[in-house]
């Protein structure tokens, strides 16, 4: 029973869903579909602080046993619980939780993720070495591209601003496209195996 | 230079975090540390409205009495942290899955299939572009197709059609998909650029009003 | 005695440092002293500006604000260019989102700076929403239950009785679809412009652009916006210089030290490879 309810669970609600697209029965079309959605969009919210969980676990032995930095892990429980507090406290438009959120969170999380500005450059440096022809095809595009989109580049030479527009729509568009409609076979594929309970990795089981 | 506290905390953050462009730090850790932990904060915080507003509310105010089953399904989710009873997740899991593989499975069987294949077919062979479009569309999922086991030539299975399979494959799948990529580098590198453009803005105009406002 | 290395090995060995430093000196540099180097209009920026600029004043606008900290420098420009725009035609708002637990924040900053602007009120003329999980799952079942999704909005606010939201029936109310986030538009054009025929422009952030390249193409999407770029071409367009055609130049000179380094590495790798000593 402990596999055979979850697949049952799969089957009943990507069913009643797929049935709900496809027919026009209200039972399926309205009152299921509408329900199974706003239910899934209520447990994955619960599913948000599964995270939270483990990370605790993680850092609550860390701290007591001395751990590997583990001051920093005392920090990360603080920050989580304090400010996870000060938000259940007042609510997300408080004016307190607000300046903590663009006084730290915001620069943070920018800054972090900005630090990819530096290593993107160094590793276009480092990698972008004409080996072959197809290394030559992405260098050179992406050099066309990289100069064509920025003034500088239309300044040195007007044409690149038409060029670069014309590579990202046509050939451009013509590689997505075709990855997108790859993408969409396997995504077919892998709803049915879901829904007919051949995929069952997700249960922990092997397909 | 700015006297509101607000924003020295925001640049001793950043500061910190980009002192690890010489070599990890103290500094650096702290920062990171701290937003992990408050990034992860607001989301639950976020997740707790979501649960509040569209199911507690209703049930408790207006006697929606089956909002419970959700409720109850999120709560059994959370018996993962426990080993001996995680299996009690499963329908939980099974639910998101199978909502989400059927809505993705539509989702991806109108819009992404059909919607792509037809703009392909309806595009007019009246200018070399649209040939060029259509080329490289069939040359990337020949491409794909391609390389799955057994659909291939390979060593001592060279045929007509193989050979063919192998032109379009190689040279105009490859040649459209590493176009695709250069742009997509290109335009990787425009958008990672563009937030430390924001950072040192911050850094030389609202804090230290180096960069007039 | 180890030898010293030879100019090929150096030229393709800068050290990480020296080119981080370079970044932002040539960042800063535009920055203090601005060239104010013009851009060429995209051909999906236009279209996007086009679209906008084609709803009747007035209509009901449902836009997918999904800005986060980590790709706010680069959309902000261009969702603050759309709320000029839209609040020039006193559009009616309806802010929500399903990938960014930040943004609802961000959603509320802008309109308050924007919106003032414009006299803008809350609740009749704009609303943001709480961030709802579940990603695709979740923007199907706002496509489906609007109202169900979002019983209050981001500050606790019932939404039923606000007179923005009684407006709203379904899908098909509002007269546009706007994106704004670090994700492609795959997900908005499966489960809303495909199903309910609600016409979309999108702005993205540089890495997912391309992609969304497809979408323009095949007519799925009104309009793209790309990157810090395409944002500073939607200024132009709108005659409103702002935050991104201040952040151009920063963006030029980066451009160009990718552009150098790239040729430099590839000097190098040539020079390595035909020299006496072969390749390294």
């Amino acid at each position: 029973m402990r596999k055979e309810i979850p697949i049952a669970v799969s089957f009943l609600a990507g069913a009643s869903i797929v049935l709900g697209f496809f027919l026009n029965v209200p039972f399926f079309k309205v009152t299921a579909s509408r329900q199974l959605l706003n239910w899934a969009v209520i447990v994955a919210a619960f599913a948000l602080a599964l995270g939270a969980g483990n990370l605790t676990r993680i850092h609550v032995t860390n701290a007591a046993k001395r751990g590997k930095h583990w001051p920093y892990s005392i920090i990360l429980l603080v920050c989580l619980y304090g400010y996870l507090g000060l938000g259940l406290w007042r609510g997300a438009s408080d004016s307190i939780y607000q300046w903590w959120f663009n006084g730290a969170l915001v620069p943070g999380n920018s800054t972090v993720f900005s630090l990819n500005g530096f290593f993107i450059i160094s590793a276009a440096y480092r990698t972008w070495r004409l080996r072959n022809w197809r290394a030559a095809l992405l260098v050179g595009t992406a050099i066309l591209v990289v100069l064509g989109r920025v003034g500088i580049g239309q300044a040195m030479w007007p044409a690149l601003g038409p060029i670069s527009d014309w590579i990202m729509t046509y050939p451009n568009a013509a590689g997505m496209r075709g990855i997108m409609i790859g993408a969409a076979l396997g995504t077919i594929s892998l709803g049915l195996r879901i829904i007919l309970g051949i995929e069952r990795g997700h249960l922990g089981v092997e397909s | 230079m700015t006297a509101n506290p607000q924003l020295w905390l925001a640049a001793f953050i950043t500061i910190g975090i980009y002192s690890f462009l010489w070599k990890e730090n103290p500094l650096q850790k702290i920062g990171e540390y701290m937003i992990v932990g408050m990034g992860v904060a607001h989301s639950i915080l976020m997740g707790y409205q979501n649960v509040k507003s569209m199911a507690w509310e209703p049930m408790v105010k207006k006697g929606v009495w089956y909002m419970a089953i959700p409720l109850v399904l999120g709560l059994l989710l959370w018996t993962r942290w426990f080993k001996r009873i995680s299996y009690l997740s499963r329908p939980s899991i099974s639910l998101l899955v199978g909502v989400s593989g059927a809505v993705a499975l539509r989702g991806a069987l109108d819009a992404d299939l059909f919607g792509q294949l037809v703009a392909t077919i309806r595009l007019p062979l009246d200018n070399v572009y649209n040939w060029i479009l259509i080329v490289g569309v069939v040359g990337t999922l020949t491409h794909f197709m391609y390389i799955l086991p057994g659909m291939g030539a390979g060593p001592g299975r060279r045929n007509f059609l193989g050979e063919v399979l192998q032109f379009i494959g190689v040279y105009l799948g490859q040649s459209t998909i590493m176009i695709a990529l250069g742009a997509a580098f290109a335009y990787t590198i425009m958008g990672r650029v563009s937030v430390v453009i924001g950072r040192v803005q911050f850094l030389f105009r609202d804090w230290i009003y180096l960069i007039p406002k | 005695m180890e030898s010293k290395p030879d100019l090929p090995y150096r030229l393709q060995n800068i050290d990480t440092r020296i080119i981080h430093a370079l970044i932002l000196i040539l960042i800063l540099l535009p920055l203090l002293r601005p060239i104010g180097l013009p851009v060429q209009i995209s051909a999906g920026t236009r279209a996007a500006y086009n679209a906008i600029e084609a709803i009747p004043a007035g209509s009901l606008v449902l836009w997918a604000y999904e800005m986060n900290a980590a790709n706010e420098p680069e959309l902000m420009p261009a969702a603050i260019a759309w709320f000029h725009h839209l609040m020039r035609k006193r559009c009616k708002i309806v802010a929500f989102s399903i990938y960014s637990e930040e943004a609802p924040i961000f959603a509320q900053k802008a309109f308050e700076t924007v919106g003032k602007e414009y006299n803008y009120v809350y609740g009749e003329e704009f609303v943001v929403m709480p961030f709802r999980a579940g990603m695709e799952t979740a923007v199907a079942a706002i496509g489906r239950d609007i109202h169900g999704v979002f019983p209050t909005d981001f500050f606790g606010n019932r939404t039923d009785t606000m007179p923005l939201m009684q407006e709203i029936k379904g899908l098909s109310d509002f007269a546009i679809l706007l994106k704004t986030s670090g994700w492609g538009p795959d997900v908005f054009v499966r489960q809303m412009v495909t199903v309910y025929g609600i016409p979309m422009v999108a702005n993205c952030t540089g890495i997912v652009a391309p992609g969304a390249m497809a979408y323009l193409s095949a007519g799925q999407i009104q309009g793209l916006v790309g990157a810090l770029t395409g944002a500073a071409e939607y200024e132009q367009l709108l005659r409103r210089p702002g935050t991104a055609a201040a952040m151009m130049d920063a963006q030029s000179t980066t451009h160009m030290l990718t552009v150098i380094l790239v040729l430099l590495g590839n000097v190098g790798f040539y020079a390595s490879r035909r020299g006496p000593k072969g390749g390294r």
